[in-house]
């Protein structure tokens, strides 16, 4: 039993780590922190699945996790530069330029601008964005991983593109 | 989706992979297991928590929330008891809690009963929101159409007694109504011209009407079925059935003499009243034993019937009204201590 549940985790892990680390890595744009919570959010899918829960599409439970995981290193990074201040250790103070740099190795120029300007859009256009165009995802999965209906999902696409186009300074004739 | 740039950029992005040093550190950190897999932390007070007591133990569904509906529905019918027609209780008590009860009474005569209860019941309601100054003509009207129903049930009732043979206890029941009826609708036109102050000299309300209608339909229903020829026992407990007419009578006046009397217009009106009760009590014996002599022996029964319900009407007259001007007083001596 254990042995099959090793084998499809092992499958799944294949052939979806890269996304979810690159989704990670994108949002954060730490890579120690990217593979933390990569790794979080496949050992959730891992304890699932020994517990036998019923998870209906595996790729859409690792994108919901993974983001959730995300708005939590989020809240927890401010919380703990508010605390940082409060105590006045500028060494200890957060820098988000420091964050950047490996990052900012890892990519090419094109890319980094464009993670640059994916990062700017508003928060509802973020996900779908990212999510339709650089994982592939279709509507429904994005709408199931973000928690809203499909033509809610289209619709964010649709307008996350225009806003990414306008922000990057990306128009179709060029 | 063409632009050229915008491709690039998610080309480059689509590139990032973890390395494979990365990719086997993780996943032997998680198939090793050596993360442990998390368990919800239980707070402290889930022992005393009713809510956790439910999530943890299906058995308690089948032996707590049955207990709580009893003694919630349980607590709700005790509280409608005596309830008001003004109480939000009393449609409980009326539709639903009664109705109850005289469906698990099986027995015609019971029932016969149960029903006459009922009826007397909601002459005293009446009484008692009359004496409170609190019967208006909604719900004189509710307690009316009650009172029809338990008199149509009664009715029924007594029907289906001819097949028990049981008429001496028929007999019993009827006076018995007649007589509650009869006198708690004179105590209600008391009551009810004590609250009046208009001085209107016809305060027969609707309630006492119905009832005074009720007694007499039952009555004559009894007189129908004529019961007397279908039951030959009766004739052995005709004296006995005398005797203790005549032993009521007697205490009742005893009751009569012994009762303090002062300046209440509302006491003195009873008195009268039941004295004049117990002076028909008294003629109707005069006729039975009239009848007795003339071998009349029906017409003998008819009266002693009549002598009965007239005798049981002035003791019920007399308790009641005696009382009703009590609490009267009470609440008043109550109101005026407040002030």
């Amino acid at each position: 039993m254990k042995a099959d549940i090793n084998h499809t985790f092992e499958a799944i892990y294949e052939s979806e780590s890269d996304a979810i680390f690159r989704f990670c890595l994108v949002r954060v744009s730490n890579h120690e922190q990217a593979l933390d919570i990569t790794q979080e959010t496949f050992l959730r899918l891992w304890q699932s699945m020994l517990q036998n829960k019923e998870i209906i599409n595996n790729k859409a439970f690792l994108f919901t996790v993974a983001r959730r995981l995300v708005i939590d290193w989020y809240r927890k990074k401010k919380s703990f530069s508010l605390d940082s201040m409060m105590k006045g250790g500028e060494e200890d103070m957060y820098d988000p330029s420091d964050e950047m740099t490996k990052t900012k190795l890892e990519l090419a120029a094109e890319g980094r601008y464009l993670v640059d300007k994916i990062n700017e859009l508003t928060d509802s256009n973020r996900n779908p964005v990212y999510l339709r165009y650089v994982e592939d995802l279709s509507p429904v999965e994005i709408g199931k991983i973000l928690g809203i209906s499909t033509n809610a999902a289209s619709v964010r696409i649709n307008r996350g593109l225009e806003e990414l186009k306008k922000k990057a300074g990306y128009n179709d004739d060029k | 989706m063409e632009n050229k740039k915008l491709q690039n950029g998610i080309e480059d992005i689509k590139k990032i992979r973890m390395t494979l040093d990365e990719k086997k550190r993780i996943f032997d950190n998680i198939i090793g297991n050596s993360l442990p897999v998390k368990k919800p932390v239980y707070s402290p007070w889930m022992t005393y928590s009713f809510i956790a007591i439910l999530n943890k133990r299906s058995l308690v569904y089948f032996v707590i929330l049955p207990l709580i509906l009893i003694l919630t529905g349980g607590g709700v019918v005790f509280a409608s008891e005596d309830s008001l027609p003004d109480s939000i209780l009393y449609p409980i008590k009326v539709n639903v809690v009664e109705p109850i009860k005289g469906a698990l009474t099986f027995l015609p005569e019971a029932k016969a009963e149960y029903e006459s209860s009922l009826a007397t019941k909601r002459l005293v309601e009446a009484e008692t929101l009359a004496n409170q100054g609190k019967l208006d003509i909604s719900k004189e009207k509710k307690i009316a159409n009650l009172l029809e129903k338990h008199t149509v049930a009664l009715n029924k009732a007594l029907s289906l007694t001819k097949e028990t043979k049981a008429s001496a206890q028929v007999d019993e029941i009827v006076t018995d109504f007649q007589a509650g009826m009869n006198a708690h609708a004179r105590v209600l036109d008391i009551v009810v011209a004590r609250e009046d102050k208009s001085n209107n000299q016809n305060n027969n309300n609707t309630i006492s009407n119905v009832a005074r209608v009720s007694a007499q339909n039952i009555r004559t229903t009894l007189n129908n079925n004529d019961s007397l020829n279908k039951d030959n026992n009766q004739f052995d407990k005709y004296s006995s059935r005398k005797n203790s007419i005549q032993s009521l009578l007697n205490n009742t006046t005893i009751d009569l003499k012994n009762i303090h009397k002062n300046n209440s217009p509302l006491k003195e009106k009873i008195i009268n009243d039941t004295n004049i009760t117990i002076d028909q009590a008294k003629n109707y014996l005069n006729e039975v034993d009239m009848n007795e002599k003339e071998g009349n022996v029906k017409d003998a029964y008819s009266s002693l019937l009549n002598s009965e319900s007239s005798i049981k009407e002035a003791n019920i007259l007399l308790k009641t009204g005696i009382q009703i001007n009590n609490t009267y007083n009470d609440e008043r001596r109550e109101t005026h201590n407040k002030r």
